[in-house]
């Protein structure tokens, strides 16, 4: 794959404090790459250097195949949605959209036709006179992605561009930017703090912590195999453990509390947790990843969706991993119950997903399990 | 706002009224009446003030002035917006050094200010001295009684009133809407005429309001270094009271640059809501 954007240990210091230690990284041409972390772990300073608003203290920047390291943001052939759209208030949406043209010189006649185009697919041709004071969150996001994509730059910088619209406008604007991307081929660089926008929009994603890379790979792989304890718990709800005996005493998995199985102590048969076959998780490649379940209270904290079916309860034979727990807590998310176990003699509170409706009441005791392929072990 | 909380406007209203609102009234009530013969005011109503401040002599003056005015507020502007924008982009603790600096002059006398101009520029004085023991000239120049030495004077005297407003609204500016700019492909100058310029219209045109009222009005610069020769409206209307003891002639000339003033202030306003109504 073609190397678009090639970052060669780039570091960043502003004083004497360290934002960014030698940090290095490859961008493919065409694809949509998330830098995901929380606030303050260098995610934004990153993307700024990629665009030229600031100079990395060491190390270089390549732009398909060109060192850009001290090339003013002007003259590099990106584009950058910001986090507050940045819109120019004494402009309408013409202006604005075509000021990158005009500042390029571009002909009028090809500003027209490209203007056209770039209305017709941010679907903002009845408001092409409009002011930004005018118009509505999601509408300014829009002309500020047409303002960027009209240039057809080699890449598209995105800075939490739906940070600041409410959630339903975010669930669907996830969707046109990730059609957009995928109709444009343009190289997105995606900057977010919300794990679940990560998840649904990224071909790759690179978990960023304190300035470095966590880990890198497909959102699949980031759910399924976190490499640590940090990208674990960063990305969708976790369980991490320590076991406590055995030839592995002393090590530290994770558990998704999807995978956990609650039994109640009478020696029923267990029940799973995991959604029923019904509904089965295809909804990932689906375009409307919401609207095939009621949204939940806080998507911080909720794995967006569950990844592989998992094995029904009837068929489990005896297995080890068992424990005994008492339900401290049960809260309802809409779509699924959070069960909160405190496991007997130990510290430990370990959450399970429960998608139909529990026969629990807290107070009760459980067995626990989960099968032991299900463990992720954490370096 | 709170009923009660409209008495506490009382004691500044009344002031006003009674030191402002009613002194002016009796300037426009004097402009109507006639000057008697030895400096008196006969109450009888004329419209004769109004009519003579259209003969050409006056009209000459009140057309000077304006020139004059007109040349002050470019000079501020195009010395106050650099610096506004220099102090703008400094440490915030630069800023409020800067700030004082441009402030300090109107803690000292505006007489002594002027005078220390005079001598400044007179022919024996600092500025002559130098450039006669430098060699660099043969003869004193005359740079004092002259209209330069008047338009020295006054860009002196109302740049701040220029520097204030336009570094408030470059204060404001969003830098992101220029980082904005510069990723579209903006070189600093164009992002800066596109942008910078646009987004602080507001400040130029106060500071530009602030500083063409403030000249018109002006008697103390061009009595003190434009000499006898140059004179201004204000210097007209203080003359008409204190020499001529023509007070009628002087509320008339008062009362046209009040109305003047008054035209230009709305102008402006309307000027800013139009570009409110148009920014939504």
């Amino acid at each position: 794959m073609k190397t678009m954007i090639s970052l060669d240990s780039v570091e960043k210091t502003f004083g004497r404090q360290i934002v960014i230690p030698s940090f290095s990284l490859s961008i493919y041409s065409g694809e949509f790459l998330t830098l995901l972390g929380p606030s303050g772990c260098g995610k934004t300073t990153l993307m700024r250097m990629i665009a030229g608003f600031e100079t990395p203290s060491a190390g270089e920047i390549y732009l398909d195949g060109q060192r850009v390291t001290d090339v003013p943001p002007y003259q590099r052939d990106m584009n950058m949605v910001f986090q507050h759209y940045a819109l120019f208030p004494h402009m309408n949406v013409t202006d604005n959209i075509l000021f990158g043209l005009k500042m390029k010189k571009v002909p009028a006649a090809e500003q027209r036709t490209r203007l056209q185009q770039v209305l017709e697919l941010t679907q903002l041709s009845d408001l092409a006179n409009r002011r930004p004071k005018q118009l509505s969150g999601g509408q300014q996001q829009r002309v500020a992605i047409a303002r960027a994509i009209i240039n057809n730059p080699k890449v598209l910088l995105l800075d939490e561009p739906l940070g600041a619209l409410d959630f339903q406008l975010r669930k669907s604007l996830q969707l046109e930017l990730k059609n957009l991307q995928k109709n444009l081929g343009i190289t997105f660089v995606y900057v977010t703090h919300d794990q679940e926008e990560a998840m649904s929009m990224s071909d790759r994603i690179a978990v960023m912590n304190q300035g470095r890379i966590e880990q890198l790979g497909t959102p699949e792989e980031i759910y399924h195999h976190p490499h640590n304890r940090f990208v674990a718990t960063f990305v969708g709800e976790n369980n991490i453990l320590t076991t406590k005996s055995g030839v592995h005493r002393g090590r530290t998995f994770a558990i998704r509390p999807e995978k956990v199985i609650l039994a109640p102590i009478s020696g029923r048969a267990p029940l799973s947790s995991p959604l029923p076959s019904s509904s089965n998780p295809s909804t990932y490649s689906s375009p409307l990843p919401s609207s095939s379940a009621p949204s939940t209270h806080s998507p911080r904290h909720t794995p967006p969706f569950p990844l592989s079916p998992s094995v029904q309860p009837t068929n489990t034979p005896p297995v080890p991993h068992h424990h005994l727990g008492t339900i401290q807590d049960i809260s309802f998310h809409g779509n699924l119950h959070k069960i909160f176990v405190k496991l007997d003699g130990e510290e430990s509170i370990v959450m399970a997903h429960q998608y139909d409706t529990p026969s629990f009441q807290p107070g009760q005791q459980v067995t626990i399990h989960w099968h032991p392929e299900d463990e992720v072990i954490l370096h | 706002m709170n009923n009660k909380g409209k008495y506490l406007a009382y004691p500044s209203l009344i002031w006003l009224t009674l030191f402002f609102l009613f002194p002016l009234m009796i300037i426009v009530l004097l402009s109507f009446f006639q000057r008697g013969l030895y400096g008196d005011i006969i109450y009888e109503w004329t419209l004769a003030n109004y009519a003579r401040f259209f003969e050409p002599l006056y009209l000459h003056i009140f057309f000077d002035t304006i020139i004059i005015s007109v040349l002050t507020t470019c000079c501020c502007l195009i010395l106050g917006y650099p610096l506004s924008y220099m102090i703008s982009r400094m440490s915030s603790s630069w800023q409020n050094i800067w700030l004082l600096l441009v402030m300090i002059p109107f803690w000292i006398n505006f007489l002594v200010r002027s005078y220390a101009w005079v001598i400044i520029l007179r022919s024996q004085g600092l500025l002559n001295t130098l450039l006669l023991q430098l060699g660099l000239i043969d003869q004193p120049l005359s740079l004092l009684y002259n209209p330069t030495a008047v338009l020295i004077g006054l860009v002196y005297t109302l740049l701040p009133f220029m520097v204030l407003p336009i570094y408030v609204s470059l204060e404001q500016l969003d830098r992101r809407k220029l980082e904005a700019a510069y990723d579209l492909g903006a070189t600093p100058s164009r992002a800066f005429w596109h942008i910078t310029v646009p987004l602080t219209l507001p400040g130029i045109v106060t500071g530009s309001i602030l500083v063409f009222v403030g000249t018109i009005g002006m008697f103390v610069v061009p009595e003190i270094m434009g000499g006898a020769k140059s004179s201004m409206l204000g210097n007209v209307i203080q003359n008409q009271f204190l020499s001529a003891r023509d007070w009628p002639f002087g509320s008339t000339l008062s009362i046209m640059v009040i109305l003047f003033s008054l035209i230009l202030i709305y102008l402006y306003n309307r000027a800013v809501q139009a570009q409110q109504d148009e920014r939504g």
